[in-house]
């Protein structure tokens, strides 16, 4: 008899525990890539050539992935409240469109070499580009 | 003919080519930055929305086509899990990378790009959002402000329309229609 108050204290505080870690499971923000290791690192023109040639292949490779690619910084858009961007590389007259996770501050310049990691949101046939987003400036300023 | 006549038939040749290439290349109007969110709370509110700032939308102004693009995991919530519950189960990316608009404006003439302040348009044409297309007929907006033009447009979407199939423990917390509201400045392009 001794054990059963024992027993609806315990699973009382397991029961709160697990609502807990649910709730705060629920409620988390997405996570930053910047600690994330990459699953490809590779040229932007190379990913650009790979998209343009053969999308079919291309995309089930790089789609929802975490790319780090490295290439020439060919411009940069600023739209203020935290929304920046940096086209990288350039093939048939498109680049690789990075969306920051966050604002920078100095940008890189126009015409360095950057890398940048992010996750892979596919290739625009609109455009001929590709496109990563919450993307992170490696090894920069 | 001597060297000058040659000359300035040359120059008024190059001229001209560069001034046809110039109006080829006003004829498109493109951006990649535009931005879609949508807000699909159901009865029980618990922030489903989401925005993704990578739409790629492109004009053709010499007979009014427009395509839109929006890569569907470029959406980003404000939970982490409601984000991945989206993609993987309800829009399935993976399957379905892209939300697509193809179509045009409604009544389009090039003289609409002359004109100051907004003007109210309506965009005709498919929608495919998770491997399903639907033609659309829905208002919008048009604005020229310093050779960008401004596209807007704001509309519901029915959710089981597209395949989207919601479980049914979440039933209450997503609404059967999302509002969307997409929008984008596109620049003078020379593709």
């Amino acid at each position: 008899m001794k054990t059963r108050p024992l027993l609806i204290l315990v699973a009382a505080v397991l029961l709160a525990m697990a609502t807990t870690y649910a709730y705060f499971r629920w409620n988390q923000a997405p996570e930053s890539l910047a600690q994330k290791d990459p699953d490809f690192q590779i040229k932007a023109n190379t990913l650009l050539e790979e998209f343009q040639s053969n999308n079919a292949k291309a995309q089930p490779l790089y789609l929802n992935r975490i790319l780090e690619i490295e290439g020439r910084c060919e411009s940069i858009e600023n739209q203020g409240d935290s929304l920046f961007f940096v086209y990288i590389g350039s093939h048939n007259g498109a680049s690789v469109l990075c969306q920051l996770e966050k604002g920078l501050d100095p940008l890189p310049p126009v015409g360095q070499n950057v890398r940048c990691k992010g996750l892979c949101t596919g290739y625009d046939d609109l455009t001929g580009g590709a496109s990563m987003g919450r993307c992170v400036l490696v090894n920069f300023p | 003919m001597n060297h000058s006549t040659i000359s300035t038939f040359a120059c008024a040749f190059l001229l001209l080519g560069i001034t046809t290439t110039e109006a080829l290349a006003q004829n498109k109007y493109m951006t990649r930055t535009g931005s879609a969110h949508f807000v699909a709370d159901g009865i029980i509110k618990d922030d489903v929305q989401a925005r993704s700032n990578t739409v790629t939308a492109v004009l053709d102004a010499s007979n009014g086509q427009v395509q839109a693009r929006i890569p569907v995991n470029s959406f980003v919530f404000r939970k982490a899990l409601m984000q991945e519950h989206f993609n993987e189960n309800y829009l399935e990316s993976h399957r379905f990378p892209n939300a697509n608009f193809k179509g045009s404006i409604q009544g389009w003439n090039d003289q609409m790009l002359q004109k100051s302040g907004p003007q109210k348009i309506r965009f005709v044409g498919t929608l495919e959002i998770h491997g399903v297309t639907r033609d659309i007929n829905e208002a919008g907006l048009l604005e020229v402000n310093n050779g960008l033009v401004h596209l807007e447009t704001e509309f519901k979407v029915i959710v089981a329309e597209y395949g989207i199939k919601v479980p049914a423990l979440v039933r209450d917390k997503v609404a059967k229609e999302a509002e969307v509201h997409i929008q984008g400045n596109l620049k003078a392009s020379a593709q």
